[in-house]
């Protein structure tokens, strides 16, 4: 029946269910009912298929959600990482986003930033944890400290990151300033003699 | 080597599971007042609890259009972030993310919330169950910058000999396969995904197994089925890819 046709006395409310998460949507459901007799059957419901939120948070639940997305982002890729690594990674996330600890100037940690440190820290499989911090933009920092000798790095989104190598010579200390993608900052470090700092 | 030498040993290294669910669904609406009783009484171990919200949007000629929203259902998270709970009015669901554990931590999980449940949903009113298994594959790139699907999986796309110097961007194929008793299908979602590390490809083989058939109604029995779904799931991942793929687990 064409639109034109319908009687605007006598038709049947239409309605309509938004949005439409893969687990109730037809993907599933009409590739599963292609027998006409046999029941809709919904899939497994998947994380990304539900949009789920509290009306109003509070600081400790909007905390809470930074530290759980970024462990699951974290998750997402634990299989290419030893145990240890999420043990100290999870235990720095709660120190950074505690909120007794909670100051004015205090940052979550933006989502893109996080992603490309776990992307280089898998890339250049450094044995060192790194002291982990927060800029003021929301960018994980991580510092590698080998007195005299530190690596500081800022992770920003899109696997590119900034740094500054702290090197002690034998008239001076020397700062390296360095910006680039992470995948070039395993050489740079190799390079200025610095391995050793984060462990490979 | 057949499928199924391979479930009886060690699990992977490292284990391409992102995400594993075991689902429960319901023949009749669950109310919401039953869902938040459960979220009330899970709050320990899943701290952070959010509404599932469904909106509705209604018109007619004659009057209009009509909004509104309903909750129909919780999303739970643990603290740690590692299990998560989706308990809509249609079905309950326990998610493992990774690192993945065991097919038996997951089973003993589901069942133990389902126990709890039990307790304040009069009704056991089970229309099916379904488990999802999730799987990243992420393969280093070659020296062209791309892959051979074919050296990794046996389930995909043929791309044409004249095309294979372009990139590949995207791609994404589901299938359906039915048992041949009719007691479970699976649906198989095979796709591109957004590469997780650098210089590597990922790939997605999303496989869902969901019951057909009749169960049986008594819970020890019904749970005991609901185990014998392990070994499908399983021996449909391994047959889905290749020697080469279980090296990078390993």
């Amino acid at each position: 029946m064409s639109a034109t046709q319908i009687d605007a006395g006598t038709a049947a409310p239409q309605t309509f269910v938004i949005p439409t998460p893969v687990a109730t949507r037809s993907l599933g459901a009409s590739l599963l009912t292609s027998e006409a007799e046999k029941p809709i059957r919904k899939n497994s419901p998947r994380i990304a298929d539900v949009t789920a939120s509290t009306a109003v948070l509070s600081l400790e639940e909007s905390l809470f959600d930074n530290a759980a997305n970024l462990k699951i982002a974290f998750a997402a890729i634990a299989m290419h990482l030893s145990p240890d690594w999420r043990r100290v990674i999870f235990k720095q996330l709660d120190r950074l986003l505690d909120s007794a600890s909670w100051e004015e100037d205090s940052a979550l940690i933006a989502f893109p930033p996080f992603i490309t440190f776990l992307r280089f820290v898998i890339y250049a499989a450094p044995t060192r944890f790194p002291s982990l911090g927060v800029s003021p933009k929301g960018h994980i920092l991580a510092a590698w400290l080998c007195p005299p000798q530190q690596i500081a790095v800022e992770f920003l989104e899109a696997d590119k990151a900034v740094a500054t190598f702290s090197i002690q010579t034998a008239r001076s200390r020397e700062v390296i300033a360095w910006r680039g993608h992470v995948a070039d900052l395993k050489d740079f470090i190799q390079r200025n003699g610095l391995g050793d700092c984060v462990g490979n | 080597m057949t499928s199924s030498e391979h479930i009886t040993q060690t699990p992977y290294k490292k284990p391409p599971i992102v995400e594993a669910v075991l689902a429960i669904h319901f023949f009749e609406s669950v109310p919401v007042k039953v869902i938040d009783t459960f979220a009330a009484k899970k709050k320990r171990g899943f701290p952070r609890s959010e509404d599932i919200i469904e909106m509705t949007f209604a018109t007619n000629l004659k009057d209009s259009h009509k909004n509104s929203s309903a909750k129909v259902g919780i999303k739970l998270t643990s603290a740690d972030g590692s299990r998560v709970i989706i308990f809509k009015h249609d079905q309950f669901a326990l998610i493992h993310l990774a690192p993945y554990t065991d097919w038996d931590s997951l089973y003993n999980e589901t069942r133990d919330h389902w126990e709890s449940l039990t307790k304040i949903l009069k009704h056991r009113n089970i229309s099916y169950f379904s488990t999802r298994y999730v799987n990243r594959v992420d393969i280093p790139v070659e020296g062209d910058g791309g892959i051979d699907l074919q050296k990794y999986f046996n389930i995909g796309i043929t791309i044409p000999p004249t095309a294979k110097s372009l990139l590949l961007e995207h791609f994404t194929t589901a299938t359906t396969l039915m048992a041949p008793d009719g007691s479970y299908r699976f649906l198989i979602q095979f796709s591109k995904a957004p590469p997780a590390l650098i210089d590597c490809m990922s790939f997605s083989v999303d496989i869902d197994l969901i019951t057909s058939g009749a169960h049986p109604k008594r819970d020890g029995e019904a749970w005991e089925f609901v185990k014998s779904l392990r070994q499908a799931k399983n021996d449909l991942f391994e047959a889905c890819i290749t020697e080469e793929t279980r090296k990078l687990f390993e």
